[in-house]
């Protein structure tokens, strides 16, 4: 800064033009722009054009002298900031006094020395300057406060707008939510008395079922007493066109005799179906009784052989009775079976021409409960399988056209099913049409008479589910010898065995009873072996099924390339079928059973005495832990409480039944609680047993444990894989 | 020829039923009521009775309960005649000491083969 002030201008006004060129020179040559000026006049008018930084002012000069000059300069407002310095003889200080009082900076003496002018004037400069700088920043300063000012302003301003709007929006929301809590309030209401509606509507749709439900039972029994009414005149028609058709012949009138038949026989047939209806009703009016009694077995069978026996030969048909000779006694409602096989029969010898109707008698176990089951089978008309779904349903026969061939209620099967149901049975049909239709019966050989008798044969709805699948082999084989043969050995090896004479017939069967195994003969008229292993092989429902091809072609690779698991040449050796069956044997006491209990003592003591029985035991506490044990081990039988602490029984068996690997487990509920319908329903068909804790007898519950473990079967993992050996 | 008493309150079936064993050489003496049926069977110590079961006044079981308990008449057979498929009725007839049952409506030949059972002749 002090380098630039050389190139400052600095006005010299002197009326002494020595003074002048001297001052002029050394501020020149110290780097001065200068400007000069011989008398004040001069120098305000050069002051007009041009603003030198300093003046150097001499006081004594012609005109206007230095102190005028001063005091002008100093009122004019683009002038008054120049500084100026005196230059004077005088020296005293009253003249020096006044030159400050004019608003001079400094003051030099006359005669000059030359050091103390530059000093001086740099001096003044340097002030100048300096005074400048601090005006500028001052303006800034100014100006900036002020900037801050109108933003402070501006600030203050947006901040009440703001707090405007705050208050603005909080009054709004404050409003929008005294509309929501009324809205809410409203709907509150409005759910209570949604919540009364239904309440109301659900004890109106119950009273109107009930009603519905005392209307049908009305309906039933009105039905019931009507048909009462209309056998009373019924007796009377047959009665008095008997005696007519008697009195006719006494008297010789022959030629009445026909037209009194035909009365007589509509007659018969009016109350034939009558007495349909009538049981019926009685059934579905839940006033059907049973009238369990003990009776042979062959007796009922050829009592009604021989009742049946004019009904089979009007069609030019012939009866087949494939009986054992010890049937062996039932215990049951014998007018009931009897008019159930009445029935199947007369339907056989309605349906069939010139064809053979068979009956035939086996005994099964389902469920630990000895069955008998009746097939009767035809070789007439057949059925398809919309036919055969409507078949048990009371009032619908076939077709309509049926009703007018082969006249009938339609009744008969209703009731027949209704029948075999009160007893603790079903009955199932298989049909093809234009081959035959077999109808079967399946009774408990000893039916036992409970208000809950509907309650079990709902269990078994189909013939499918009476049939225990993992104790079952199915022989497919032509030859009714190996059917024989078969049965017996296997029997004796403690499987069920269901037999096929044919592959069609097989593979239905197979896909019904779902078998642990299958033996299928290679070569059967129709349809051979090979066939049918590839049939049963490409079914989703079969394929699984292990098939243990029985023949006399050695033709093993082709056998195993269609997926056979084992191949047995016949004649059949019973070592080397003894031995491919222990693949599929029943498991011994030595398998594993899961308790699940959450009682310590009693887990324990449970534990201790199935152990006892030479029982191996996995422990778990609560469902949870039951299912960690099982992604151990896989145990043959699960016995379980149902109250526990984090996953309960119900939710155990549920999920065991989601498992694939674990659903077939059978599992023993063993419950302190008492069980309810509805627990019951929950459990329905998923569990094999209940026992209430502290009423069951515990040999009972080792037979049932045992009962299950027997029919447990474990299909070998290397089973189906041994094709590839 | 052998008696038969015949209880019966439908006029209907009790003329069908009289004629057809008269036809059939049968006597038969009728009674109306279990009360008369009763009455009758002490008085005329009929071969063998034919008893409806529902009847008025005395019915059918309350009979032949009597009668089954009277020395006189105790030996005389009882056929019991009951609606179709009422098994109980049937046990019950048979509870009261009836020796047999059939069922109504009445076929006559099997009703014949088992009063001739008991009478003994063809």
């Amino acid at each position: 800064m002090t380098d630039n002030l050389n190139s400052h201008s600095i006005l010299i006004v002197d009326d002494n033009h020595n003074n002048l060129e001297v001052l002029s020179e050394t501020l020149s040559k110290a780097g001065f722009q200068v400007a000069v000026a011989i008398d004040g006049e001069n120098a305000l008018e050069q002051i007009q054009y041009y603003k030198p930084e300093l003046i150097l002012l001499d006081v004594m000069m012609p005109g206007i002298d230095g102190y005028q000059t001063c005091q002008r300069i100093k009122t004019n407002p683009d002038t008054f900031d120049i500084p100026v310095i005196f230059m004077t003889a005088l020296s005293d200080t009253e003249h020096k006094v006044k030159g400050f009082a004019l608003g001079a900076v400094d003051y030099i003496t006359k005669p000059f020395q030359r050091e103390e002018v530059l000093a001086r004037v740099r001096v003044q400069l340097q002030l100048r300057n300096l005074a400048r700088t601090l005006e500028g920043q001052n303006r800034m300063l100014k100006k900036e406060i002020l900037q801050r000012e109108r933003i402070e302003g501006t600030l203050v301003k947006l901040n009440q707008d703001l707090e405007d709007k705050v208050q603005e929006r909080t009054h709004k929301l404050s409003r929008a939510l005294k509309t929501l809590k009324h809205a809410q309030k409203e709907l509150v209401q409005q759910k209570n008395e949604l919540e009364v509606r239904v309440q109301q509507r659900t004890a109106e749709l119950a009273k109107s079922m009930s009603e519905a439900e005392k209307a049908n039972q009305a309906k039933s029994q009105f039905l019931a007493n009507m048909s009462h009414e209309l056998r009373t005149p019924m007796n009377a028609i047959i009665g008095y066109s008997e005696m007519l058709i008697e009195e006719a012949e006494d008297v010789g009138q022959d030629d009445f005799i026909p037209d009194l038949q035909k009365i007589h026989g509509a007659g018969k047939h009016l109350l034939n179906l009558i007495n349909d209806i009538l049981d019926l009703s009685k059934i579905e009016a839940g006033r059907m009784e049973l009238y369990l009694e003990t009776f042979g077995i062959k007796n009922l069978i050829n009592e009604t052989v021989s009742t049946i026996h004019p009904l089979i030969e009007k069609n030019n048909n012939t009866l087949e009775c494939n009986l054992a000779d010890d049937l062996g006694q039932m215990h049951a409602d014998l007018t009931k079976v009897r008019q159930s096989l009445f029935n199947l029969l007369s339907n056989a010898s309605k349906f069939t021409n010139d064809g053979t109707i068979s009956l035939n008698v086996s005994f099964c176990t389902v469920e630990g409960q000895k069955m008998v089951a009746f097939d009767v089978s035809d070789t007439g008309i057949g059925m398809n399988s919309s036919q055969i779904n409507k078949l048990f349903q009371a009032f619908t026969q076939a077709d309509a056209s049926t009703t007018r061939k082969y006249g009938g209620t339609g009744l008969g099967l209703a009731i027949t099913k209704k029948f075999c149901q009160m007893m603790g049975g079903d009955i199932s049909v298989e049909s093809e049409i234009g081959k035959g239709s077999t109808f079967t019966i399946l009774l408990p050989v000893q039916v036992i008479d409970s208000s809950k008798i509907t309650k079990q044969s709902e269990k078994i709805h189909e013939f499918k589910d009476s049939i225990n699948p993992k104790n079952t082999i199915l022989v497919i084989d032509d030859d009714p010898t190996i059917h024989n043969l078969l049965a017996r050995f296997l029997n004796k090896k403690g499987f069920e065995v269901k037999t096929a004479s044919s592959g069609t017939e097989g593979i239905q069967l197979a896909k019904k009873i779902q078998p642990q195994a299958i033996t299928l003969d290679v070569m059967m008229s129709g349809m051979d072996g090979w066939s049918v292993l590839t049939a049963l092989k490409a079914h989703p429902e079969t394929c699984d099924i292990p098939v243990i091809m029985m023949t006399m072609v050695n033709d093993r690779n082709l056998g195993y390339a269609l997926g056979a698991a084992e191949y047995v040449i016949k004649p059949i050796d019973r070592q080397k079928l003894e031995h491919v069956l222990a693949k599929f044997k029943p498991i011994s006491n030595s398998e594993s059973i899961l308790v699940v209990e959450d009682d310590p003592g009693i887990r324990e003591m449970l534990c201790r005495q199935l152990k006892k029985e030479k029982w191996k035991v996995i422990e778990a506490e609560n469902g949870k832990e039951a299912l960690l044990k099982l992604k151990q081990y896989t145990p043959k039988l699960i016995l379980s409480d149902l109250m526990m602490p984090e996953m309960d029984g119900f939710e155990l068996v549920h999920r065991l039944r989601q498992h694939k690997q674990w659903q077939n487990i059978p599992v023993i509920i063993l419950t302190a609680k008492s069980i309810t319908s509805e627990d019951r329903q929950k459990l329905n068909g998923d569990v094999s047993q209940i026992f209430e804790k502290g009423s069951y007898q515990r040999s009972v519950l080792f037979e049932e444990v045992s009962r299950l473990l027997d029919m447990a079967i474990v299909p070998q993992e290397d089973t189906v894989n041994s094709k590839s050996n | 020829m052998a008696k038969i008493l015949l209880v019966e309150d439908n006029e209907m079936n009790r003329d069908m039923l009289s004629r057809r064993l008269k036809r059939r050489g049968y006597e038969v003496s009728i009674a109306v009521d279990g009360a008369e049926g009763l009455k009758k069977t002490s008085s005329e110590l009929p071969d063998l009775i034919l008893m409806d079961m529902s009847l008025p006044v005395m019915d059918g079981w309350e009979a032949t309960k009597s009668i089954k308990a009277n020395p006189a008449t105790q030996s005389i057979p009882v056929i019991a005649l009951t609606a179709h498929a009422m098994s109980g009725d049937r046990q019950k007839a048979l509870d009261a000491g009836c020796d047999d049952y059939d069922t109504k409506p009445i076929e006559l030949s099997r009703l014949l083969s088992k009063i001739k059972t008991f009478l003994g002749d063809d």
